[in-house]
């Protein structure tokens, strides 16, 4: 028996013309990935800054928009440390900074020494582990009269060093891509002078970060911002600074006198902390019961967990046992610190 | 200066650490970083560090993570040690290894694996003992530079890496080297 099948006529013209695509390099590989996994990847999907405060929105600690003397391996605006090697440095948190087009705000630190060594700004990684074995990138916009870098530290050596700033005073983009030994016990991103040694610091060399990021993957994708509440959100989890430091009278926690002089006052903290916090309560904090009124904190001692700020606190006078209790905001220095940190 | 405070309140006893130097309330929790900075201030001074007497609890803390610390070195200077000195070199290593064949052995009646030789450690030549270089006069640049012989710097690095390693081993207790 014969079969006979008619296929519409086509234009093979007009067929060809089809694959004649505006398509690009990055088209192309989208077409050409296999998975949506792989085209996820090629585009960078998803949340990618593994930093915290990348854009250094958040500073908890307090106001450094003056230039001041840094303190090293101390930390400043929130998740950041400055390390100083032979060198002093002033450090500075400058706000509405315009950098690639971007109105964003910046870290900056300044020699005001000279000798071999260098000066640094860091952060600690937690959840690094995420890297182990994989290509990582770190990005930052930087503007610097010194050849400064970027680069990683994996806990037992230096990594991942990118091409150096052209110390000409102007924003560049630096960027480097790594692969994260499978084997490494930490992971911290340096924006530094140094460049795999100490050198020749002259006072007045200084440079200035912005949107530092540090991604999976090979390429080094735009910034990713995230908002204040977002990433002051993260930020907690290792640093809380419970009151305003106004000397509002705002009461920082709540509790009763358990004693004449012992006053056990708590409160519950919006964000888990990554461990058990240090606890610091500021000189400017006063406690009160009706009974003794306002007191002076004479010495504290921690009772927090992960998730409640629990102080117990020795004071002036004697108050009535069972009584209610607060701690407030009495003047310079009226905060409480919960200090978690890497 | 840190001491032990137990706030002895009515509602239940907790223990803590007071640093005096910067008035922080640390708690007793490994993850904690202030915690793990007074196991280092034991391990470092001892009893100068403490105001008072170091609590039992918290000097085991710290001789626990001391023997961790000096095991993980020992570890790493043993393991420095065992590689080769590049001055000698390193001879080549072979043996015999079943290829996954077997054949009859008809004296046996049994089943034998067929054997090859590997090489599981290549040879490595020793390093030239020495290298020659120019040195140029800094102060007359004008000068023929002078041929100086030296010791070849891997060999150097070599000798002191090795020399630091076995100073780390001759000083690990020996209940750590036990350990490793």
């Amino acid at each position: 028996m014969t079969v006979k099948v008619s296929k519409p006529a086509i234009n093979v013209r007009e067929e060809l013309a089809d694959l004649r695509k505006p398509t690009g390099v990055a088209g192309e590989a989208m077409l050409r990935a296999d998975t949506p996994q792989e085209q996820f990847n090629l585009i960078g999907a998803g949340r990618r800054n593994i930093l915290i405060n990348g854009d250094f929105q958040v500073s908890q600690r307090g106001d450094f928009t003056t230039a001041s003397s840094a303190t090293s391996n101390y930390y400043w605006v929130d998740r950041w440390l400055p390390s100083l090697g032979t060198v002093t440095a002033n450090w500075q948190h400058k706000t509405d900074q315009l950098v690639n087009g971007i109105i964003t705000n910046t870290a900056r630190l300044e020699a005001t020494s000279s000798a071999t060594g260098y000066f640094q700004l860091y952060q600690k990684i937690e959840g690094y582990k995420i890297c182990l074995g994989r290509e990582v990138t770190i990005s930052a916009w930087v503007k610097s009269n010194y050849p400064v870098n970027l680069y990683c530290y994996d806990g037992a050596s230096q990594i991942g060093y990118s091409e150096n700033h052209p110390a000409d005073g102007q924003w560049h983009k630096l960027t480097s891509t790594f692969v994260l030994n499978s084997s490494s016990g930490a992971l911290s991103a340096y924006v530094s002078t140094y460049d795999k040694a100490s050198s020749a610091i002259t006072t007045g060399d200084y440079f200035e970060a912005a949107l530092v990021q540090l991604e999976l993957g090979k390429v080094a994708t735009p910034f990713e911002h995230r908002s204040y509440g977002e990433e002051l959100a993260l930020a907690q989890r290792f640093y809380t600074r419970l009151g305003n430091d106004d000397g509002g009278f705002t009461h920082l926690m709540v509790g009763a006198a358990e004693g004449a002089t012992t006053y056990v006052v708590s409160r519950s903290l919006s964000t888990m902390m990554r461990a058990v916090p240090t606890l610091t309560v500021g000189s400017g904090v006063n406690a009160f019961t009706a009974s003794a009124g306002a007191v002076s904190v004479i010495g504290f001692s921690t009772r927090c967990t992960r998730d409640i700020a629990c102080i117990s606190t020795n004071v002036s006078g004697t108050a009535t046992i069972g009584q209610a209790a607060v701690l407030y905001d009495a003047g310079a220095n009226g905060y409480i610190e919960l200090d978690a940190e890497l | 200066m840190f001491n032990y405070v137990n706030d002895n309140n009515p509602i239940g006893n907790v223990v803590t650490v007071f640093c005096q130097t910067h008035n922080h309330s640390i708690p007793l929790d490994p993850a904690n970083r202030h915690y793990q900075e007074v196991l280092d201030a034991i391990i470092a001074d001892g009893a100068d560090c403490f105001d008072g007497d170091i609590p039992e609890d918290l000097q085991a803390a710290a001789d626990e993570k001391q023997f961790n610390q000096q095991l993980a070195a020992y570890r790493v200077a043993t393991a420095r040690l065992a590689q080769y000195v590049v001055a000698e070199g390193r001879n080549q290593v072979t043996e015999m290894q079943p290829t996954g064949e077997q054949v009859f052995n008809e004296e046996t009646m049994e089943m034998e694996d067929v054997m090859h030789e590997v090489i599981t450690v290549t040879a490595i030549e020793p390093v030239e003992a020495t290298v020659t270089r120019l040195v140029y006069d800094e102060t007359d640049p004008m000068a023929e530079p002078v041929e100086e012989t030296i010791e070849n710097p891997v060999i150097t690095t070599d000798v002191a890496e090795r020399a630091e390693a076995q100073a780390t081993v001759d000083a690990t207790p020996q209940p750590v080297k036990d350990a490793a």
